[in-house]
């Protein structure tokens, strides 16, 4: 089950958010931005933690309600998929959000990278995606 | 398998606890020994002499500072996501590709961290079991013990140390 993706840019900020479920609690918007932001910090923190060399940032993050799974682009950009506890597959899941962003996001000439994601095609992509998972 | 260290803090977030096997290297060290060269004399032997005194309750602060920063940041995330829904333990554990770091509060507010290695399973059993039959045995029932004060308790260092020695992924 997936609950939300969130997609955060370079510097912190979120540039894309949507619910699939009521499995976790909803926020205002003013709080996934302070959300976003706090998980950009972290993400930096957790890899200088390391007790060996070498660490990346936090991958993996285990609630009693969910997991949040964050995949860095080279770029910068973080994916945040918070799913069911149970979920298996999440990689295979994740590279298909990944070819998506690359096809609907990055493909399209009207996108100015770093700012929010409105695109339709996106939006209806993810939703087959997620509804393949979902249902 | 590998256990790194392991951080308790008190309710009112100071570090009273910490130990290191394995080898861990710790992040802000060499930070903290920049600072202090560039001290003056005098305040440079009080802040070592600190730093001895120290080294078994937070390591180093630094570190013990990031590592509570952190855990609470990441506490506060989960408990917001879940609010209005049955939640009872929170924020468990997260992982990089290097380590995993576990975490587990007690109804007092007591916390506990261990790090370990990327590849450890769940050690929710293993922190309940630290605290139920090692911090409470040996620290919460000692009437000599001051509540929320850095343990210097032989008893519990040793016990906690054979453990933790113990686990089958200690090393």
């Amino acid at each position: 089950m997936l609950h939300s993706l969130y997609i955060i840019n370079k510097a912190g900020g979120l540039i894309y958010l949507k619910n699939y479920t009521d499995g976790i609690a909803t926020l205002s918007s003013n709080e996934y931005l302070v959300l976003a932001g706090t998980f950009h910090s972290i993400h930096v923190i957790t890899s200088k933690l390391s007790p060996v060399p070498g660490s990346s940032g936090i991958e993996v993050l285990e609630a009693d309600l969910f997991k949040m799974f964050c995949i860095q682009t080279p770029t910068g950009t973080k994916f945040l998929l918070v799913t069911d506890p149970l979920q298996s597959n999440v990689d295979a899941i994740m590279r298909k959000i990944y070819e998506t962003y690359a096809d609907y996001v990055m493909k399209n000439p009207f996108y100015t990278p770093e700012m929010p994601i409105r695109a339709d095609l996106f939006d209806l992509n993810l939703n087959k995606i997620v509804k393949q998972i979902n249902s | 398998m590998t256990v790194y260290s392991i951080h308790i803090f008190n309710k009112k977030c100071e570090a009273i606890y910490f130990k290191q096997w394995n080898n861990a290297a710790t992040a802000g060290s060499n930070k903290t020994a920049a600072i202090a060269t560039n001290e003056p004399a005098s305040k440079q032997s009080e802040s070592a002499s600190d730093a001895t005194n120290n080294i078994d309750v937070d390591g180093d602060s630094e570190t013990a500072k990031l590592v509570y920063g952190v855990v609470f940041s990441l506490k506060n995330m989960v408990n917001k996501l879940s609010a209005g829904k049955n939640s009872t333990d929170g924020f468990l554990s997260y992982k990089t590709n290097a380590y995993k770091l576990h975490y587990f509060e007690s109804p007092a507010g007591l916390k506990i961290v261990l790090i370990t290695d990327a590849a450890s399973a769940s050690m929710l059993s293993v922190l309940r079991q630290i605290y139920s039959s090692i911090y409470v045995e040996n620290v919460v029932k000692n009437p000599l013990a001051k509540p929320n004060t850095p343990i210097k308790n032989e008893l519990f260092r040793g016990s906690l140390d054979k453990y933790i020695r113990g686990l089958q992924n200690f090393e």
